[in-house]
């Protein structure tokens, strides 16, 4: 039987405990930007932490989905980076941060949507591939958890070209799926935001209407099998949270909490349909103790080697 | 500018426009008089127009996630000028720097540099006009501690006894910085920091912070990293015009003319022992 690797994510308190009890673990995930110093305290920790584990890269500042492209600074300070440690895997997100703003390009600091049109897939390969060309290796994007959705259509009468026999926007699963067909990047696939998007397309944030009849986790089933098995090459799972007020209801995925019931049989899921890619566990927000991320860890491992071994 | 510039614009300007714009309050006339002037990337494009208009939630989620960002990241670069202007006045000076100032950089970190002119700038905090200065010495401790490690050079102290002082140059610590001030500016922020920046045995009060402050008194801060750790304190008589000097690229003949106060001698011995100085190097000459 093949066994998954489980990791979690790396962060700031738990950086001095997790190198004193060196617990097993397949693999430890940072946020690159994190780790853009040229050195220091920070750095020495990562590479104290490289010499004990398998490092992923996983960042959130590419914005590989914006149209004014990737930084050059930050493409640098990545590619130094991934030179420095050999990470066993390097990621972003199908997003965009940069954008213009009172006559400068700014970044939003955070995973902004794009829209699933033509026009943003073939920015998004575009810059996709400019980063693989540089680090020499392909990389992996995360499907995004949203807030907000793009119109398909402009809402006034503008001065873009008409469509053309072809949709102008495609199903979220075919946009990832084409984009690792022309760029030879790899799917990380968020089955929290998957689930997190279904939450909140029921209640009408992504789109003209809620939808109270929706059954979000056959929606995310339905989203993994239509993406192309050979495409995945890891998967994150994490928490969220709902909140609500004046303005409405929405689920945030604030990685702050367990991974709910519901995410883990879409995972179940996933580990069925895609095999033994690597599983993360994130968790960001009200950080636990390095204990709680353990269990999670092992609970995935568990998952994971079930399905594994009842598909043998 | 193409329909995913637009759109990304629009996001972009509705996250970072202050005041916001009400999502749901748009004039459809408005619209177009923004679509007349697209070629101004500076022109504003109503979010309205590009988002489902049930998204209001989801994009007040994006506002509040910057600002707490902000907060949080300038929390980390300047926790005594927090201390100084209180929790509250520091969290609405953290927004007000990211509509006005917005990120430029995906690594947050970068970001908060344009804070001490800001503060120098700002009406509110026109009565405590020594934050500015702290504000600096802040930014180049944070500055400081992400700068490129370097390795003493011990063995190449002997050069000062053998080489031309004319054709030496010093090594100093990554991050190394000097910061000017009219205002008691070491002794405000190592009283905040509680040790943490220097010996915590040396350590000012603060009724001593208040006396310094209420004469009058400068103070130049020295900015160094001993290994890992940023430290500050302040400059020696004669000091801080020698770093300065020295940071610009000059010689050490060059750095300390005879008429400096500088006393080289217990000055070498104080910043080899405290990491502020790294070694000595004897460039190749120029033709």
């Amino acid at each position: 039987m093949c066994s998954a690797e489980v990791g979690i994510g790396w962060r700031h308190p738990h950086y001095r405990e997790l190198l004193q009890r060196s617990p097993a673990l397949d693999f430890l995930e940072v946020h690159t930007e994190n780790f853009f110093a040229q050195g220091g305290a920070t750095l020495a920790v990562l590479e104290r932490g490289r010499a004990s584990y398998p490092i992923s890269l996983h960042g959130v500042g590419l914005s590989l989905g914006s149209a004014c492209g990737v930084d050059d600074w930050h493409l640098d300070q990545l590619a130094s980076l991934v030179k420095r440690i050999e990470p066993v895997r390097v990621s972003d997100h199908a997003c965009f941060a940069r954008g213009r703003f009172a006559g400068q390009t700014v970044h939003a600091s955070d995973l902004l949507p794009i829209p699933f049109s033509r026009e943003a897939l073939d920015v998004l390969c575009a810059n996709v591939q400019r980063v693989q060309d540089r680090l020499q290796r392909p990389i992996l994007i995360e499907n995004l958890s949203a807030y907000v959705a793009f119109t398909p259509v402009p809402a006034f009468v503008a001065p873009y070209e008409p469509p053309t026999h072809e949709p102008d926007v495609l199903p979220e699963t075919d946009f990832l799926t084409t984009l690792c067909r022309r760029t030879g990047c790899t799917l990380l696939v968020d089955v929290n935001n998957i689930y997190v998007n279904a939450l909140n397309v029921r209640n009408g944030l992504l789109g003209p209407v809620a939808n109270p009849e929706l059954d979000p986790v056959k929606q995310c089933l339905r989203w993994l099998d239509e993406i192309s098995t050979s495409c995945v090459g890891e998967l994150h799972l994490a928490g969220h949270c709902h909140v609500s007020d004046a303005h409405g209801d929405i689920v945030i995925d604030d990685h702050g909490s367990r991974v709910s019931e519901a995410v883990w049989r879409i995972y179940r899921h996933a580990v069925h349909s895609f095999g033994a890619v690597p599983t993360l566990i994130e968790w960001d927000t009200n950080l636990p103790a390095l204990d709680v991320l353990l269990d999670e860890a092992h609970l995935a491992r568990t998952a994971a080697d079930s399905i594994l071994g009842a598909d043998a | 500018m193409s329909r995913l510039a637009d759109q990304q614009q629009a996001l972009i300007q509705a996250l970072f426009e202050s005041p916001p714009r009400p999502l749901a309050a748009v004039d459809p006339s408005a619209a177009t008089v923004d679509r007349s002037d697209n070629e101004l990337d500076s022109a504003p494009k109503n979010i309205a127009n590009y988002l489902y208009i049930t998204g209001t939630i989801g994009l007040k989620s994006y506002q509040s996630n910057g600002k707490a960002l902000a907060h949080r990241a300038l929390s980390a670069a300047y926790p005594v000028l927090a201390q100084l202007v209180g929790a509250e006045s520091f969290e609405h000076l953290a927004h007000a720097l990211w509509h006005a100032h917005p990120p430029v950089r995906g690594d947050l970190a970068q970001w908060g540099d344009a804070l001490p002119a800001f503060v120098a700038a700002s009406d509110q905090l026109v009565d405590v006009p020594y934050l500015c200065d702290v504000a600096h010495v802040e930014w180049a401790l944070h500055h400081c501690a992400s700068r490129a490690d370097r390795a003493a050079l011990s063995d190449t102290y002997a050069l000062l006894t053998s080489a031309d002082p004319a054709h030496l140059r010093l090594l100093l610590s990554p991050g190394c910085a000097v910061v000017q001030s009219a205002w008691p500016v070491v002794s405000i922020v190592t009283a905040h920091q509680m040790g943490t920046l220097s010996d915590a045995s040396n350590l000012p009060d603060l009724s001593t912070v208040s006396d310094k402050l209420r004469s009058g008194q400068g103070e130049s801060a020295v900015v160094w990293r001993y290994h890992y750790q940023p430290r500050v304190r302040e400059a020696r008589p004669g000091e801080a015009d020698f770093l300065l000097a020295l940071l610009a690229g000059r010689s050490l003949a060059e750095s300390l003319p005879d008429d400096s106060p500088l006393q080289f001698g217990a000055w070498l011995t104080l910043a080899i022992s405290s990491g502020l100085l790294l070694g000595v190097e004897m460039p190749p000459a120029e033709d």
